[in-house]
C-alpha cells in the first residue's frame, strides 16, 4: 500500500515537471510568442478586451486560452473555430444533457449554444445572453405573450422559468421539467391549510397531477385554471363523476369510460352512436379521453391538446402528408379538422360533415358553385362509372407533392385522365 | 427408415426452397374483374366489406345498405344471387356452413343469415368474463367456424365458438395506437393490424398475448387497415390511405407492394376489406371508387 502511494507521488512530481518542460519545448520548437495561446490574439481583437471587462468571462478567455476553441491558423469551421459550433462546446461541457434524458431543450440538443450563451463574456451568470425568463422569451414569443396577459399570472414563472424548467434537459420528466406534478408545485404549495382542503372538496389532490386542471403559465381563470373548465369543476362539483373523496379509492370514477360522460351528455352521445360512420376512438375503452381532458383544458371543448396534436397523433401520415404539401390546405395546416370532419360520427364518408364534398368546399371556395369544370351528381367519372366528378377528382384535400395538390405534376397530365383524347 | 430420412430432406428442401422463392419473388397478381352493379343496374356504393368463397362472394354495399351475393365461377363473377337489407355493412365473412355473417355499421353488432339470406339473429357472447359491451371493430371466421372478434370496448380479441360461447380473450398490445383489423390463419394464428403505428402482431394458437412480427411498417405503407392471408400464410395488407397492398411473409418480412392509389382498375381509392379465398383469387372492397375488383393470383 505505502508502495503504491510512494509511486503515484513520484508518478506526479515527474508529470509536474515533465509537462510543462513540453509546453516551453513547444513554444521554442514553434518559436512562439510569450501569450500565444490566446492573450496575444487580444493584440488585434481589440473589441473583446472591452467584452473582458463584463460580469462574466469565459474561462478560457479568461484565462488567454483562445485556442482551446479556435485554430489561429486555419479552419473549416465559420469564426476559424477548431470544431463545428454542434460540437465544440461539448469539448469541455459534455454533461449538459443527463444521460437518457426524458427531454431535451432543442437548442441543446442542435448544439446552438450560442442562441442562449455568449461565448466570450456576458453581464448574465452563466454568459447568457439575457437575463431570466427574458431569455426564453426570445424565441417562446407566443407563451411569453400569455404569461404577461394573463390575468391570473403565476408570479415564479413571470421571474424566470428556470424556477421549474431545466434549460438543458431533464433526466425524468417532460417538459424539461426539473420535477414533475405535484412535487414540483408542492415545493412552494402547502397542501395542509384548511382553505386548500375546502377549496379541494377535500380530495387529496396533493396526490395527484396538479397541471389536469391549473395552468402553471398563469391563465385568465381565477386560481390558474386553464381558461376552459368542465362545467362540474367550475362548480367544484367532484361527486358529480368521482366516488366521495373520504372513500379508500377517492379519485374512482362512479362509471367507467364514457359512461360517465353520458350521464349528463346522453342526448350528444346517442346522436353520436346513432350515426353510420363513427369515430372508433370515441367508442374504444378509453372513449372521450382519447381527445378531451375532464378537468380543464387551454383548448376548447376541453381538448387535450390543440387539435392538429390529437388528430395527429392517429393520422400522422395526413398530417404529414400536408407538411409535405406544396400548396397548403388552410384548414389542414391550421389543424382546423372538424371544419369539414364530424369528429364524433357522421352518416357520411370520413365523417365528414355534410353528404356532398362539392358543398363543403364551397363553404370557402364560393366561386365553385358558379365558376368551374363541370362537378356534380350528373356529371360521371370517365375513369369509374360509378363515381361522380366532384373537387376530390382532381384536388387531393389533405396534400400533395404538385402544385394545388393535384395529383400529377402537371395541369396537363391531370386533364388528359379524363380527356383522353388529348393525350400526347 | 433410410426412406423416411430422404423424404425428410427432400421435403425441408421443399420448404426452403417454397420460403426463398416466395421471400425473392412476391405472388404475381393479375386483375381480373371489377364488380360494379348488381343485376337490375344499381351501382354499388361506397362498398366498406367483401367475403369470398371460390364459387361466390359477398359485398358489403355500405353506402346502399344493402349485402350482395354474386356467384364467381372459372374467375368469372356470374349473376348476383340476391341481396339482403343491413344498414351500413361494414366487414362481411362467410362460415363454412355458408351462414353470412355481417357488421352492422349504425348498431355497430354482426347479424346472421343464412346462406339463402334468411336472418338468423344477432351474435352474441355467452359466458365472456369480459366485453360485456362488445364495440366489433372487426370480426373474422376461422375454418371451425369458431369467431374472432376485435372488441375494441375492452381492447381484446375475443373468440367464440360458432354458437357464440366463449373460448378465449386475447388483450391487445398494450404499446399499440389502433387497430383496425384482424385475420387468422389455417394453423389458428391470430394477426392484428396497427393502423396508427403501422405494424402487425400475431399470437399463437395456444397464446394469451401478441407479440409484434413486423418492423415498424411506416416506409411502406401509410395507414393499414385491412389485413388478410392466404393459405400458404402470406399476409396481406390493404393500405387504405395509399391504396396499396403491402404483401408480408408469416414472419411479418416485407415481401413487396402491389397496385397504388388511383381510379382505374389495378388501382385503389381508399380500399376497404379484402378476401382471398382457398383459389387464391383476392377480393377488394374498392370503397371509393365505389366497386369491388378481383384478381387471380400465380406463384
Amino acid at each position: 500500500m505505502k508502495l503504491h502511494i510512494t509511486m503515484s507521488i513520484l508518478l506526479l512530481a515527474a508529470l509536474s515537471i515533465f509537462l510543462p518542460a513540453r509546453q516551453g519545448y513547444a513554444q521554442q520548437e514553434f518559436k512562439l510568442k510569450a501569450g500565444a495561446s490566446g492573450k496575444i490574439c487580444l493584440s488585434c481583437h481589440d473589441g473583446l478586451q472591452e467584452k473582458m471587462k463584463k460580469a462574466f468571462v469565459h474561462s478560457p478567455l479568461a484565462d488567454g486560452d483562445c485556442i482551446g476553441c479556435h485554430n489561429p491558423h486555419t479552419s473549416s469551421f465559420d469564426k476559424l473555430m477548431s470544431a463545428s459550433t454542434d460540437d465544440i462546446c461539448y469539448t469541455c461541457h459534455d454533461s449538459v444533457i443527463p444521460e437518457n434524458a426524458r427531454s431535451v431543450h432543442k437548442v441543446v440538443a442542435d448544439g446552438a449554444c450560442t442562441s442562449c450563451h455568449d461565448p466570450h463574456a456576458a453581464d448574465n451568470e452563466a454568459n447568457l445572453l439575457k437575463k431570466g425568463s427574458e431569455l426564453c422569451y426570445e424565441c417562446h414569443q407566443t407563451l411569453a405573450a400569455k404569461i404577461q396577459e394573463n390575468k391570473y399570472g403565476h408570479p415564479p414563472v413571470r421571474k424566470n422559468c428556470v424556477g421549474c424548467h431545466d434549460a438543458h434537459g431533464s433526466e425524468k420528466n417532460v417538459s424539461l421539467l426539473n420535477d414533475g406534478s405535484p412535487a414540483l408545485c408542492l415545493k412552494c404549495h402547502a397542501t395542509d391549510k384548511s382553505t386548500f382542503k375546502k377549496l379541494h372538496r377535500n380530495y387529496p389532490v396533493q396526490k395527484a397531477d396538479c397541471t389536469s386542471c391549473h395552468d402553471p403559465h398563469g391563465s385568465n381563470t381565477a386560481a390558474m385554471l386553464y381558461d376552459n373548465v368542465h362545467e362540474p369543476v367550475a362548480k367544484r362539483n367532484c361527486e358529480r363523476c368521482h366516488v366521495a373523496a373520504s372513500s379508500s379509492k377517492p379519485f374512482s370514477l362512479k362509471a367507467s369510460g364514457n359512461e360517465t360522460c353520458l350521464a349528463c351528455h346522453y342526448e350528444m352521445m346517442t346522436g353520436v352512436l346513432n350515426k353510420t360512420h363513427i369515430h372508433w376512438p370515441v367508442v374504444d375503452k378509453k372513449g372521450c379521453m382519447n381527445c378531451h381532458t375532464p378537468h380543464a383544458s387551454a383548448e376548447k371543448k376541453l381538448m387535450k391538446e390543440p387539435m392538429i396534436t390529437v388528430c395527429g397523433s392517429c393520422h400522422a401520415d395526413t398530417v404529414a402528408r400536408q407538411e409535405r404539401a406544396t400548396t397548403k390546405h388552410p384548414p389542414v395546416a391550421e389543424g382546423e379538422c372538424s371544419q369539414c370532419h364530424s369528429p364524433h360520427s357522421s352518416n357520411n364518408q370520413f365523417i365528414m360533415k355534410k353528404d356532398s364534398l362539392i358543398e363543403t368546399c364551397a363553404e370557402c371556395h364560393e366561386w365553385q358553385t358558379h365558376t368551374t369544370h363541370p362537378i356534380g351528381e350528373e356529371y360521371v367519372d370517365p375513369r369509374n362509372k360509378n363515381i361522380t366528378v366532384q373537387c376530390a377528382s382532381c384536388h387531393r384535400t389533405h396534400g400533395t407533392e404538385h402544385k394545388h395538390f393535384i395529383y400529377y405534376a402537371t395541369t396537363n397530365e391531370l386533364c388528359v385522365q379524363c380527356h383522353v383524347r388529348f393525350r400526347r | 427408415m433410410r426412406k423416411i430420412a430422404v423424404l425428410s430432406v427432400l421435403l425441408l428442401l421443399n420448404c426452403l426452397f417454397a420460403g426463398f422463392s416466395l421471400a425473392a419473388s412476391p405472388l404475381k397478381i393479375k386483375f381480373l374483374q371489377s364488380v360494379y352493379e348488381d343485376n337490375g343496374g344499381t351501382g354499388l356504393k361506397s362498398p366498406e366489406g367483401v367475403a369470398c368463397t371460390d364459387d361466390y362472394f359477398i359485398a358489403a354495399d355500405t353506402g346502399n345498405n344493402r349485402l350482395v351475393k354474386y356467384a364467381f365461377k372459372d374467375n368469372t363473377v356470374g349473376a348476383m344471387e340476391f341481396e339482403i337489407p343491413v344498414t351500413a355493412p361494414l366487414i362481411a365473412q362467410i362460415n363454412s356452413d355458408g351462414d353470412i355473417y355481417a357488421l352492422d355499421g349504425r348498431d355497430r353488432r354482426i347479424q346472421i343469415f343464412n346462406a339463402d339470406g334468411q336472418a338468423k339473429g344477432t351474435l352474441s357472447a355467452k359466458g365472456a368474463p369480459v366485453a360485456a359491451k362488445m364495440v366489433p371493430r372487426s370480426f373474422k371466421i376461422d375454418e371451425n367456424n369458431n369467431i374472432y372478434i376485435l372488441d375494441i370496448s375492452e381492447e381484446v380479441v375475443l373468440v367464440l365458438d360458432s354458437s357464440g360461447k366463449y373460448l378465449k380473450h386475447i388483450p391487445l398490445p398494450e404499446q399499440g395506437g389502433f387497430f383496425s383489423d384482424l385475420a387468422v390463419d389455417r394453423q389458428g394464428i391470430v394477426y392484428v393490424v396497427d393502423s396508427v403505428h403501422p405494424g402487425v402482431y400475431s399470437s399463437a394458437p395456444e397464446g394469451d398475448t401478441f407479440s409484434l412480427i413486423t418492423k415498424n411498417l411506416q416506409e411502406f405503407v401509410n395507414f393499414p387497415a385491412t389485413i388478410t392471408l392466404d393459405n400458404q400464410g402470406v399476409i396481406f395488407l390493404m393500405d387504405k390511405h395509399g391504396g396499396s397492398l403491402a404483401l408480408l411473409g408469416r414472419n411479418g418480412s416485407f415481401l413487396g407492394h402491389k397496385f397504388g392509389y388511383g381510379w382505374r382498375e389495378g388501382q385503389f381509392y381508399y380500399p376497404a376489406q379484402i378476401c382471398v379465398n382457398q383459389a387464391k383469387n383476392i377480393f377488394i372492397a374498392d370503397r371509393n371508387n365505389s366497386r369491388v375488383q378481383i384478381f387471380a393470383t400465380e406463384e
